[in-house]
Formats: C-alpha cells, structure tokens, sequence
C-alpha cells in the first residue's frame, strides 16, 4: 500500500506541475485592484497624516508669534509706564502749589471753593522790592521831617538865646549859671494856710463872680469863663 | 532575480515583484487548490484569499530554500480551502476504528498518473480529503485534525477506509489489488 500512495502523490505532484491556471491574469486584476485599493486608502491617511501635522506645525508657529508680540506689547507697556512714572516724578518736583481754601457760609449751607494759587518767585520779589522801596520812601519821609525838627529846634534855640538875653539885659543881677532852669535843692517851711488877703476888690470878682450861688465848684467854668 | 531578493521586494511592495510571485506559483497553487475545493470556482476563490494572506504574511516568513517557501505556500492555500469547507466535512466524518491492514502490490509502478488521480478523485469526498492531505501533502493525522476539527482518531479512520475504497477499486478495476 506503501507503494500506492507514493505512486499517487507523484501522480498529483505531476499533475500539479502540469497544471495551468486559466484564470491568471485575471486573478491578478482582482488581486492588484485589491492591494491597490488598499494602497489608496493608506495613501490617503498618509496625506491627511501629513496635513495634520502641517496644521499642528502652523497652529505652534503661529501660537510662538502671538506670545512673542503680546513679550513686545508687553515691553512697550512697561516702557509707556516708566516714561509716565517719570514725568509723573518730575511734576511733583515743581515748585509747590499753594491751596487756598475759602469757606462760604451761605444760609447754613457750607460752600467750598478751591483756589489754586500758584506761587511765583518773581512776585515775591517784585513785592520785595516795593516794600523795600517803600521803606526808603518813609526814611526819606523820616530824614525830612528829622531835618525841619532840627530847624525848628534851632529857631527856638536862638529865640531862647534872645530871650535869655533879653532877661539878663532886664534883670539887675545876672545869674551865675547860664542854665535858667536850674533847680536849686530848697527846703520851703510853709506855715499855716491862711485866708488869702484880697486888697484888690476887681480879683476878688474875677475870680468869684457876684451872686456865685453854685453848690457845685466847677473850676473850668469859673476860671474860663469870661 | 533570486528569489530571496524577489520576497524582499514582495515585502517592500513592489508591484512588479508581486506579479512575479504570483506568475511562479499561481497555476501549481491553483491546483493544490482544486485538489481540495469542491470544484473549480471554489477553488479560484480560495486561492484569492491565499494569495491575499501569501502578500500579508510574507513578512513573517523566514526564508530558508525554495522547497520550504512553497511548502509554506502550500499550507496556506490548503488552509484556506479547508477552511471554507470545515463545517461540512466535519459533519462527513464519524468516529471510528478500523484495524490497519498492509498491502502492497508492484503493478502500481507502472498505472498511469492519470488513471491514478482518476482512481482518487473517485474517493468519498471525506476519505478523499484526509487521504491527499496525509499522503500528497504530507500532513500529520494530528495536524489534519487540527485543520479539519475533528478528533486524531477520526483522521485515522478516515484514511485507513480511504485505503481500503482504493484497494476495492483496484481490486474491481483490475484484478490485482492486495496482491
């Protein structure tokens, strides 16, 4: 039996070598279509895999852009905020500003008024020197009136000297010192008051007018009244 | 082109290189095919689908020789043809034992290739396909089991009644069988 089966695959192993496929290339159409097909379909993943990855490439650049305008934006910002720190510096140190507050009371009701008031070193020197010139006005005033307070005091001083003169001219002895306000130390006992002796009858009514019925003594009106 | 080369370009796709492939081995597949397929449409269909999977599962083939690249050829074709045929043959075949029994004869030698395919193709359909794949392709009953779902035994059974339908019709045919 041994020998049948080998003779029977010989036969067959023959057999398929004498064997032709009619239907090969046709085969191979169906074949071909099929990997191709397949191919196409990998084709195109592989091409939508491609654009993808180019969009995810654009999506990051573009996103690197933005930050890097929104650093730049950023910078500029900061730069403005230095530049207006500065100024904002400057100003405060300009001459001080002066705030004068004026309250108005206007039927029980508070009204504030601001009133900026700058000050200015001119004007205060302006004032300065008006005062200044007003001093030297009122000592020229001063110096003036000092000069004819002089004058005067000289006027008097010689009309003193003529009367001085005139009195020793009058008077037999003349005196020793040349002061005639000297005042001596005196020592004056007076005695007992005594009832004025009224010789002259004329003084005696100058001085008490007739019928001086008064109670009140009224020295002014007695002694001015004519 | 050496063949290990032409595998390579398979692998890479090569267009060209494929039809290559499929031009050397298509007519002697094409009848490994027909030797297991109900007839020749089911036949060209299974070796689509073989070739289909030949084009997949080259790469995991190791080249070694030409004789074992068409015994991997081989396998996948009879696979797929089997495999479309398994429910029905699982149904053919019955557990059962048969007591082996030898015969030789030195007459076969001489018999025509042709009578003795004949004399094959004439074998139930069951006894048939256990027999070709045991003695044509050299499958192991274990193997035949396996591919066929059915038990070990049965492939046994299978092949030693296949002998003996042989040996009858040899026996009618022409007077000599068992001698």
């Amino acid at each position: 039996m041994d020998k049948l089966e080998h003779r029977i695959k010989k036969a067959f192993e023959s057999s398929d070598k004498k064997t032709s496929f009619a239907g090969k290339e046709q085969m191979w159409s169906r074949l071909d279509s099929e990997m191709h097909g397949r191919k196409g379909v990998a084709a195109f993943w592989r091409i939508a895999a491609v654009f993808l990855g180019l969009l995810l490439t654009l999506g990051v650049v573009a996103s690197l852009n933005y930050r890097a305008n929104q650093r730049a934006e950023m910078e500029n910002v900061k730069h403005d905020i230095t530049r207006l720190q500065l100024l904002v510096d400057s100003l405060q140190t300009m001459p001080t500003q002066v705030r004068t507050e004026v309250q108005v009371v206007e039927k029980e009701k508070v009204v504030y008024r601001n009133r900026v008031v700058e000050s200015n070193v001119q004007d205060e020197t302006i004032k300065w020197q008006q005062n200044y010139q007003q001093a030297m006005d009122s000592m020229q005033t001063i110096q003036k009136l000092n000069a004819a307070l002089k004058a005067e005091i000289e006027t008097l001083n010689e009309e003193l000297i003529a009367l001085k003169n005139q009195a020793e001219s009058e008077s037999p002895e003349p005196s020793q010192s040349t002061n005639p306000f000297e005042l001596k130390s005196e020592r004056v006992e007076l005695g007992p008051q005594q009832k004025p002796d009224l010789s002259n009858p004329e003084m005696e009514l100058k001085i008490f007018p007739r019928n001086f019925n008064e109670t009140t003594n009224n020295l002014n009106k007695t002694l001015f009244k004519k | 082109m050496q063949l290990e080369k032409l595998i390579h370009k398979v692998i890479k796709g090569d267009r060209r290189a494929q039809k290559l492939l499929f031009d050397k081995y298509v007519d002697r597949l094409f009848a490994v095919a027909r030797r297991y397929a109900v007839n020749d449409e089911l036949a060209e269909d299974a070796l689509f689908q073989a070739f289909m999977k030949i084009y997949t599962k080259l790469p995991e083939f190791e080249y070694i020789n030409e004789p074992a690249l068409v015994g991997w050829l081989t396998r996948i074709v009879i696979n797929q043809t089997l495999m479309d045929r398994r429910k029905e043959l699982s149904t053919l075949y019955k557990v059962e034992t048969l007591d082996e029994e030898r015969h030789e004869s030195s007459w076969i030698e001489e018999m025509d290739d042709g009578a003795l395919i004949d004399l094959v193709n004439e074998l139930p359909d069951g006894y048939r396909t256990v027999f070709l794949m045991n003695v044509v392709d050299g499958y192991a009953h274990k193997e035949i089991a396996e591919l066929l779902g059915i038990s070990e035994s049965t492939s046994r059974s299978q092949f030693f009644k296949a002998r003996q339908f042989l040996q009858k019709k040899l026996a009618q045919d022409y007077g000599q069988a068992g001698t």
